[in-house]
């Protein structure tokens, strides 16, 4: 049994974190149905964009996932999507404020439809404020959130930090949060529902995100914290160090060889000039060997000191692999992809990745078949260009 | 006022890390949640000491806040009078969450195992760095180590330059990555164990790992867009030395942005790579025409993906932070005031609540003790031998 089966999810128009907070529901045991907009619609054009311009990250927050092409701006197709919500526990999307109402699929008309559904918006700034008509993405928000400045002054070495120009995220925190906010408040919106008997609206934005957790931050370069960061090792590659206890640095120092006044930490921060002499053992103590070589001499060592894998190693890392956190699949068009596993592991539970992401409008056939549709009246949907 | 999570009780056994963070989600929304406080390990930073919690983890900036909603009792769990309680207290809830290496807890007496014999119930959810299997299950960590491992520091760290911001290797982002996504994965896995146990009757082991959340984080790949040479990934110097961001990435909003700063011949070369370097310079030249202010008063009707790139301190102002209420004022009891982060799980029927700030240590041991019927005198001897303060 899945956690979250039989928990019907329709989503609307998604391509940035709403589908992939769909599709951590769906990795969960929801069943989701994307309904996907006709070619040409602005909608569509933002899909087929996130599709093209990364395809591994819509590969995966769309696997597990049915679709079904409807196009929302006749009566045939708008009767297809209110039976859809009819029957659904949640409705996702991720639209500006108020352009799912000419579809009569905004909060006030799917509610009508259903007084159970949990109607969940992650929009970039949220469904009210003076910037909510705005569009925006990750970028923007982790702009107006500080992220990007505070990233920014994270430049130079170690103790010396610099007060550099805003760096460009590569890593989507504002994007995952938005997505990861919206999937806890929609659990706890169907937790309540249990005793309600009522669904609710719900309004996430990415730019709340990250405003709320500004204070979760490193603090990084701005002291001399020897025993944290990154050592590059003899084969250009480079360790992770974060050996924080007493014992873990005491551990460290011994294991690499260096003089027993080092193994104190509490003193040997204390001393600035000792503290450099300490830097500069460690940056030239690890450039005489391989990572993997250190790796191995630190196998069993009771300290914090890891490899840095490039993306495509993780997969051979034999902690990744036991925990299945990289897994193999083959894509609706036939090519072999590593996709992240699941990291909530619920034993009696367990997620699944079910199937891969579905080609646009794939399911339809099988999504109407479901609502009750006939043969014919498929056909007669398909060829009116209704569904697709 | 109803909550949506009003009538779920957690116990939390953590520090400062993601468990914290996730059951204060949990928290905001309605939770009951109950945090044990262990004694001070005699080997870490003295108790008091602003850098340090009191089991010796540091605690991030604005980090006390994360446990307001909660209720607070110090138990020494290597006494079997302690033990008692916390038994007590676990056949009463719903939720343990811990954040101790693998076998930590079992050896106290007070592991799943243990716990769900007394509660067949009770979701117990094990918050650790690598997880509770595999070769590196009792590895210590920190954020490098778990970025490391996961693949995701080359992404923080070769952070593709812009305007000479050009990082080559691997760096901790100072956005703690993994913070971010444990403590969310961890609010995750218990709400859909609590909903799973509607259907199973029973509760179970949930395991979340720090690196296990990183794996799948999205990133854009570092493709020509985000090589920060594409005008339409890009940031901009302003008049007053601050900067735009630009992400106009799709074909509208890239032609809605030349429109608006009167470069029409450009609105169709967005994937045009031979003209990037001269229009990055063309845009850069008008945006140093204005100040940061400026430039996001003129884009606010211009349907584009633009906006200030805000150093830390501006951004309590910005309106639109403020609206949406996530920063809050609140009274303390002694009359001062005192700012906490918002409630972004915005439950429109049910929304979340700050019901009361973080407690001072070990505030709400005799409530908690009361509650579970001991008496005064009870609660003495406890105090006595040493089981709780």
């Amino acid at each position: 049994m899945l956690a979250l089966e039989g928990i019907r999810i329709i989503e609307i128009g998604t391509h940035g974190p709403a589908a992939f907070c769909g599709g951590m529901l769906g990795d969960l045991g929801a069943e989701v149905v994307r309904i996907e907009v006709p070619v040409g619609s602005p909608l569509w054009k933002q899909s087929a964009f996130a599709r093209k311009n990364n395809d591994h990250a819509w590969q995966t927050a769309n696997r597990n996932k049915q679709s079904i092409a409807i196009d929302l701006d006749t009566a045939d197709g708008r009767e297809v999507a209110h039976a859809l919500v009819s029957r659904a526990d949640v409705l996702l999307e991720e639209s500006l404020p108020g352009s799912l109402r000419t579809a009569v699929l905004d909060y006030a008309g799917c509610r009508r439809l259903s007084q159970r559904i949990v109607y969940c918006s992650i929009t970039p700034y949220g469904q009210e404020g003076p910037y909510s008509h705005l569009p925006g993405d990750d970028l923007t928000a982790e702009a107006l959130g500080g992220y990007m400045m505070m990233e920014g002054n994270s430049l130079g070495n170690i103790g010396n930090p610099v007060q550099g120009p805003p760096a460009l995220p590569t890593i989507l925190v504002a994007e995952h949060k938005a997505a990861t906010h919206g999937a806890i408040a929609i659990m706890a919106a169907l937790w309540h529902r249990r005793s309600s008997g009522r669904g609710q609206q719900i309004d996430i934005s990415m730019l709340d995100g990250v405003v709320s957790q500004q204070g979760v931050r490193s603090r990084g370069r701005r002291e001399l914290n020897l025993s944290g960061g990154i050592r590059e090792t003899k084969d250009g590659k480079y360790v992770a160090l974060a050996a924080g206890e007493p014992w873990t640095w005491a551990n460290l120092i011994r294991t690499l060889g260096g003089p027993a006044e080092y193994e104190d930490r509490t003193v040997v921060q204390a001393d600035r000039a000792k503290a450099q002499e300490v830097d500069a053992f460690l940056t030239n103590r690890f450039k005489t060997k391989a990572r993997d070589e250190w790796i191995s001499i630190f196998a069993g060592v009771d300290t914090e000191l890891t490899p840095v894998y490039q993306p495509e190693e993780v997969a051979n890392d034999p902690q990744m692999s036991m925990r299945h956190q990289q897994v193999e699949i083959t894509t609706m068009d036939g090519r072999r992809m590593l996709q992240y596993g699941i990291p909530m592991h619920l034993p009696d539970t367990p997620g699944a990745v079910r199937s891969p992401a579905p080609q646009p409008g794939q399911d339809a056939e099988a999504v109407l078949r479901q609502l009750g549709y006939d043969a014919q009246a498929i056909r007669r949907l398909r060829q009116a260009g209704v569904v697709g | 006022m109803l909550l949506p999570l009003q009538d779920v009780k957690i116990i939390e056994m953590g520090n400062f890390g993601p468990s914290t963070y996730g059951v204060f989600m949990l928290g905001d929304l309605g939770a009951e949640v109950v945090r044990i406080k262990p004694p001070p390990h005699p080997s870490r930073p003295k108790p008091g000491s602003e850098e340090y919690d009191e089991d010796g983890t540091a605690i991030p900036p604005g980090g006390v806040m994360w446990h307001r909603n909660k209720r607070e009792i110090s138990l020494n769990l290597r006494m079997p009078e302690a033990q008692q309680v916390f038994y007590q207290l676990a056949r009463e809830s719903d939720v343990v969450v811990e954040a101790n290496r693998p076998g930590v807890l079992d050896r106290l007496g007070v592991g799943y195992e243990r716990v769900s014999q007394i509660n067949s119930r009770i979701i117990y959810c094990s918050v650790t760095g690598y997880g509770q299997d595999g070769p590196y299950k009792m590895s210590p960590g920190h954020d490098a180590c778990w970025t490391g491992v996961a693949g995701a520091l080359y992404l923080t760290g070769v952070s593709l330059g812009n305007l000479g911001n050009r990082r080559q290797r691997p760096e901790v982002a100072q956005r703690l990555v993994t913070h971010h996504a444990a403590s969310h994965y961890t609010a995750m896995a218990i709400l859909a164990a609590l909903l799973a146990r509607d259907k199973t009757g029973r509760g179970q082991h949930v395991d979340v790992s720090n690196c296990d959340s990183l794996v799948g984080i999205p990133y854009d790949p570092p493709d020509k867009f985000l090589a920060g040479r594409s005008p339409a990934w890009h940031l901009y110097k302003t008049k007053d030395e601050l900067y735009m961001a630009v992400g106009a990435r799709d074909e509208r909003t890239w032609s809605n942005l030349c429109m608006a700063l009167g470069k029409e011949g450009r609105a169709a070369q967005l994937h045009d790579e031979s003209q990037w370097e001269q229009i990055a310079m063309e845009l850069q030249s008008i945006f140093s025409q204005r100040t940061q202010r400026q430039w996001w008063q003129f884009f606010q009707d211009k349907d584009t993906v633009v906006a200030p790139v805000l150093s830390l301190d501006k951004v309590p102002n910005d309106p639109q932070v403020r609206q949406r209420q996530m920063l809050l004022d609140l009274d303390l009891p002694d009359g001062g005031k005192t700012q906490h982060y918002g409630i972004v799980t915005k439950l429109l029927d049910t929304p979340g609540q700050v019901r009361s700030l973080p407690p001072t240590e070990s505030q709400h041991t005799n409530e908690i003790l009361k509650h579970l019927s001991y008496s005064e005198a009870g609660i003495q001897e406890l105090r006595t031998i040493g089981a709780v303060r």
